[in-house]
Parts: C-alpha cells; structure tokens; sequence
C-alpha cells in the first residue's frame, strides 16, 4: 500500500514539474486539475455524466455477459468454436470498438443504444471467446472421471464442466469489463449527449484542458476500480484456480 | 469361486496399431488380481476395458453387477480429485453419479473415512491434502460407490518407498473391510507378490498374458523368479 502512495505521489510530483517547464494552457498541472475536480464535483456535473457512463456499461456489458457466457459455453461443448467460428471471431476481435460507432449510429440512430451496442461488441468478443475456448478444452482429465463414475451428461456439465471453465469464464467476464469501459467513452466521444466521453468532447469546445484532463483521471480512476474489484471476485470465485492435486 | 470379470480373447488396437492381443483371463468374487508388465505395455488399456472407459476391437469384457448396482470403479495413478470441491464434496459427485440416496451418503462415506484415518479432512480443500491423502480419498471415493470391483491404476507410483507401504496396508485394510474384489496394475514386482491372490504377466507387442500365477499355491522365491524370467524374455 505504502509503495502505491508513494508511485502516487511521485507520478504527481513529475507531472508538476513538467507542467512547470511547459508552461502551456493546453498542459494543465495537477493542482489546476484539482481545482477543476472541486468545481465539477460540487456543480454535480462530474457524478451526473459518470452516472450516465457507468449505466451504458451496465447495460452493454451485462448483455455481453449473458450472451457471451450462454452462446460461448454452447459453441464451446457443441464443437462449433473449433469449426472455423474461432477463426471468425479472432478476426472480428481485434477490430477497435471506436470503428463500430458510424456503423452503431447508422443501425441504431444517436443515442444510448449506439453506445449500449458499442459496449457490447467490445465486451463479447474476449467473453465468447475465452468462455468457448474454456468448454472446448475442459481438461480430459475431468471428463474421465465422470466418464468413469458414470456420471450423468447433465451432472458432468454441472458438477465437471462448469467449474473447470470457470477461471477462464472469469477471465474472460474481467477482460470484458474492462473493454466495455474503453469502449463506452469512444461510443460517447460521438453518438450521444451525456457521459464522460461526451463530456471531454464538449471540455474540449470551449477549451477547458483542465476539466478534460479531470474527465480522463476519473475514467482511469473507475477503470481500476473495476479491474480491482473485479481481481477480487474472480479469487473468490475460483480459490482453487492455482491449485490441483 | 463366482467370476466377477470375466475377459474371453480380447484384442484392443489404437489408430490402427495393435496394443493387447487375445487376452482372456477372469476374476473371482473377493479375489485381487494384479496385472504385471513393463512401462507402456497396455496394463492401463486393460483397467480402461474393464471399466468401460474404451471397448475393445474384437471379444469380450464382462463385469458382473453387485446389488449395488456398481460393477467397477476405476482408481487413477494421480488421485484426479476436483480441485473446486472439498474432500466431502468429491465423495457426493461419486455418490450422486452411482445414484445412491443421499440418506445412505452420511454414514458410506463417514466409515470408509474412519478406515483411512481422514475424518477430519471431510471439509479441507483439495490442494491442502498431501499426495497420499488424496490417493486415500481417491481410494475411498471408489469404494463409497460399493462396486464389485475396484480398479487400481498404479496408485502408488508418485508415493515415496515408506508413503507406499503405508498406502498398500490401507488398500487392504480397506479390501477387507468392502469385501470388494480388486484388479491392480503395477510394474512393481514385490507390490504384486503382497497384494495379489492371481498374478498375470503382460509383456510384447502387442502384449500377451505370457505368464498367470496363484500366488496363495506358490512358494514366493518361486513365484517370483518365475515372473522375473517371463518380464525378462
């Protein structure tokens, strides 16, 4: 904990110095952002657009979610994933959530459900994917124990199956919702009226570097809040991922 | 003496290669019946036959039920327990998947454990048992099944010398205790002679049963140079 304040405090303290020599409005220092942070709390500007922000990736991600863990575990255990959609999704992956938003906008118009869709193309894909990967490969180890118990075809996938995927299903649910935070400010910077990444937008309009820079703190702020959170229920989840006999 | 398994001219080939070749051999009620051979000879292949993991290419494996409905369960040479369920947890999928009532699960499980010495364990997790409680528990996650037979995979193979000993004398107390007849794999000639009633040797490619030996009629320098000088050919 003490190593982390420290790290704080020093990135803090670089970053005066080098806005000290800088010297520019557009390289605003830290206590200008804090002043700025006062400001935006207190209007209620900051916690309004947060709000919005966190609600689109409520929506998109807990899609992503559902869908990427049903449609993920059943193309994974019907042999579908291995079938060549693995080589299809592989390539839709790497295509960044800020290229769908003209093709968001286009089918579902300005507003959240562009955004809800962007944030979900950026959290399904590493959740199918990982998911699927996980119930295609569940280890032949487990499965021969059932086989060799007699264990039923449902008892296997609830008792076997499940939770041999389940740190992969975890992975996969945390990967996710880091992306779908990425991927509601780029929905935002465009395709509606609220939210962090429209907030930056309209910051920058009337030139208000500070007040941007405040919008991006807070944005890598709730980031790592959630993959902190997120690291948390994953060990509880699966205590025994790094453990086998 | 009532035949548990019986196994009539069984041939098994894998992708294409021939790994057993006309094996037939039975096993009585109550009996243990070793298979012996060297690394790789197609001893597994034969626990996985009388399991009914794998069938064979050509002839046939019986294995009678018991009133239990069970006829075999099967005892991997690493204990293969499930790392997200406690000790308790794994006995009841074995339960659970034998359908056994779970009226009867509480006291299967809590005398098997009493024999091996682990009824304090019931709640630990998996990775806090030494390998040789979880082969303990892996042993009493076969038995709480109540099979006719039990088959053991080398399961003292990754035991240090005194881990293994002490492990062979739980086995046997615990055959005693079931009455469950038992088939073991082993390359371990001494381990044979200690445990087994019928001993039969597998060796070649594709391998034989080149040698079957009665352990209780022989005198044991005999038996076992007799099983050194079939191992050797």
């Amino acid at each position: 904990m003490l190593r982390r304040i420290i790290a704080l405090l020093v990135a803090l303290v670089v970053w005066q110095l080098a806005a000290s020599i800088a010297d520019s409005v557009i390289f605003p220092a830290p206590l200008d952002c804090m002043l700025a942070a006062v400001d935006a709390v207190s209007d209620g500007s900051l916690l309004k657009h947060t709000l919005a922000s966190l609600a689109r990736v409520g929506v998109g991600y807990s899609l992503a979610a559902l869908l990427g863990v049903v449609l993920g575990a059943l193309s994974g255990i019907l042999g579908t994933y291995g079938l060549g959609l693995r080589d299809v999704l592989e390539m839709l992956r790497p295509i960044p959530p800020i290229a769908w938003v003209p093709i968001a906008i286009l089918w579902f118009g300005l507003g959240d459900k562009s955004a809800w869709f962007v944030v979900f193309l950026g959290a399904f894909f590493p959740i199918f994917i990982q998911v699927a990967h996980a119930f295609a490969n569940c280890p032949d180890e487990h499965i021969e124990v059932a086989r060799a118990y007699d264990a039923s075809p449902w008892d296997t996938f609830l008792w076997v199956r499940v939770p041999a995927a389940a740190p992969d299903i975890a992975q996969g649910l945390r990967v996710g919702l880091g992306l779908a935070w990425t991927s509601v400010i780029a929905a935002e910077l465009v395709g509606v009226k609220n939210g962090l990444g429209d907030r930056i937008q309209q910051l920058r309009y009337v030139t208000d570097y500070e007040g941007m820079l405040v919008c991006m703190l807070v944005i890598g702020l709730l980031g790592w809040s959630m993959t902190t959170v997120a690291n948390l229920v994953q060990k509880r989840m699966v205590p025994w991922q790094k453990s086998s006999v | 003496m009532a035949e548990i398994i019986r196994i009539e001219g069984v041939h098994f080939a894998y992708e294409g290669k021939a790994v057993l070749e006309d094996i037939s051999l039975s096993v009585g009620v109550g009996e243990a019946v070793v298979l012996l051979g060297p690394s790789g000879v197609g001893k597994s292949t034969m626990l996985k036959l009388m399991s009914g993991l794998i069938e064979p290419s050509r002839g046939e494996v019986d294995v009678a039920s018991t009133t239990s409905g069970v006829g075999s369960r099967l005892v991997f040479q690493e204990p293969r327990l499930f790392p997200w369920m406690s000790v308790r947890k794994n006995l009841h999928f074995a339960l659970r998947a034998a359908k056994v009532s779970p009226d009867e699960w509480g006291e299967r499980i809590e005398s098997l454990m009493e024999q091996v010495g682990l009824m304090g364990e019931l709640d630990a997790r998996i990775s806090s048992l030494s390998v040789g409680m979880a082969q303990r528990v892996a042993l009493v996650r076969s038995l709480v099944c109540q099979p006719g037979v039990l088959l053991l995979d080398e399961p003292f193979s990754a035991l240090d010398p005194k881990r293994r000993k002490q492990l062979q004398q739980d086995l046997l107390k615990l055959v005693e205790f079931t009455g469950v007849s038992v088939v073991m794999v082993t390359h371990d000639i001494q381990e044979a002679l200690d445990i087994g009633d019928q001993i039969f040797v597998l060796s070649g490619s594709p391998a034989r049963v080149v040698c079957a030996l009665r352990t209780r009629d022989q005198d044991m320098k005999k038996a076992r140079e007799q099983i050194e000088k079939h191992l050797l050919l």
